[in-house]
């Protein structure tokens, strides 16, 4: 089994993330990365094209830039393919947690939700986040 | 064993130790050793707000840690060492602290340094430092993130 990653944004978000991604973990990950509408046209066929490319056995996690825009439409009806999970909104904690897991073995819909969540937590008001010194801090 | 490693990193506690090397090391203790860090509130407190729940931080001085250590404070811990000069490294193995492998992560380029990776520039008095690591017998490995083949400092630097 192979994992695949897809980082699909409105323009050149999804390009960033890749650069971040691949300067913060060193992945040899394959990234198949989509900047919609950099030139004006339609992307079903780059969509298409993107989805094409997996075997059928492939483990597809296609993160997208907002649950409500049309790039994360064009993905949509990919839903139900086995092994693929879409996630919306995405921010690098949560790919850097897939993109660092080692594991072969298929993720359960559960253990993807659970991510989800911490991935969410990651999102912080700094300001507001002020840690008091725990006892094992010094 | 309580140092698992000591790493050279001038940003010291950020992402990539917190998540990556905080998972492949297993430790429960990240240690800051830094006269000036130590003494800054406020880097302090922008470090503590990354550590992973269920794991303690130490942000101190050379003096505090040599104190600490010798008195047996760490013992029964995994603690991550991480410096922004291998003269810290120094200083603790002088002091008789075990330490298994040190690690160069970042070390900012300047104009008194030569690069030697991507990531690793070095001045003379650093080379000097890492070379009386050396004379302890311990390890000095290249190694960005755990995903990254280690390399080790003197087989890069001969080449």
């Amino acid at each position: 089994m192979d994992r695949k990653i897809v980082i699909a944004s409105h323009h050149a978000m999804a390009k960033g993330i890749e650069d971040t991604l691949k300067y913060l973990t060193h992945t040899d990950l394959d990234i198949c990365v989509l900047c919609a509408y950099m030139e004006n046209k339609k992307i079903d066929s780059e969509v298409a094209n993107v989805m094409s490319k997996f075997k059928k056995e492939d483990e597809v996690f296609i993160f997208t830039d907002i649950a409500s825009g049309s790039v994360n439409q064009k993905f949509y009806k990919y839903i139900n393919r086995p092994h693929t999970h879409i996630i919306a909104g995405m921010n690098l904690p949560i790919i850097m947690s897939i993109a660092l897991n080692s594991s072969q073995e298929y993720f359960s819909e559960e253990a993807i939700k659970k991510l989800v969540n911490q991935a969410k937590d990651s999102l912080v008001y700094v300001n507001q986040s002020k840690k008091s010194l725990d006892k094992e801090d010094e | 064993m309580t140092v698992v490693l000591a790493r050279v990193d001038q940003r010291l506690v950020h992402g990539v130790i917190v998540n990556a090397w905080y998972q492949y090391l297993q430790v429960n203790r990240f240690m800051v050793i830094d006269d000036e860090v130590s003494k800054n509130e406020n880097m302090k407190s922008s470090m503590r707000i990354v550590k992973p729940t269920g794991t303690g931080m130490s942000i101190i001085d050379t003096e505090k840690a040599l104190n600490n250590f010798k008195a047996g404070k760490y013992d029964n811990q995994r603690v991550l060492v991480l410096v922004k000069e291998p003269e810290t490294i120094v200083k603790m193995l002088d002091a008789g602290i075990k330490i298994p492998k040190v690690n160069l992560g970042i070390i900012f380029k300047s104009e008194d340094r030569t690069q030697l990776t991507k990531f690793i520039a070095l001045n003379e008095k650093e080379k000097a430092d890492l070379n009386k690591i050396h004379e302890y017998g311990v390890p000095i490995k290249l190694q960005f993130v755990p995903n990254d083949p280690e390399k080790d400092y003197f087989d890069k630097k001969g080449e």
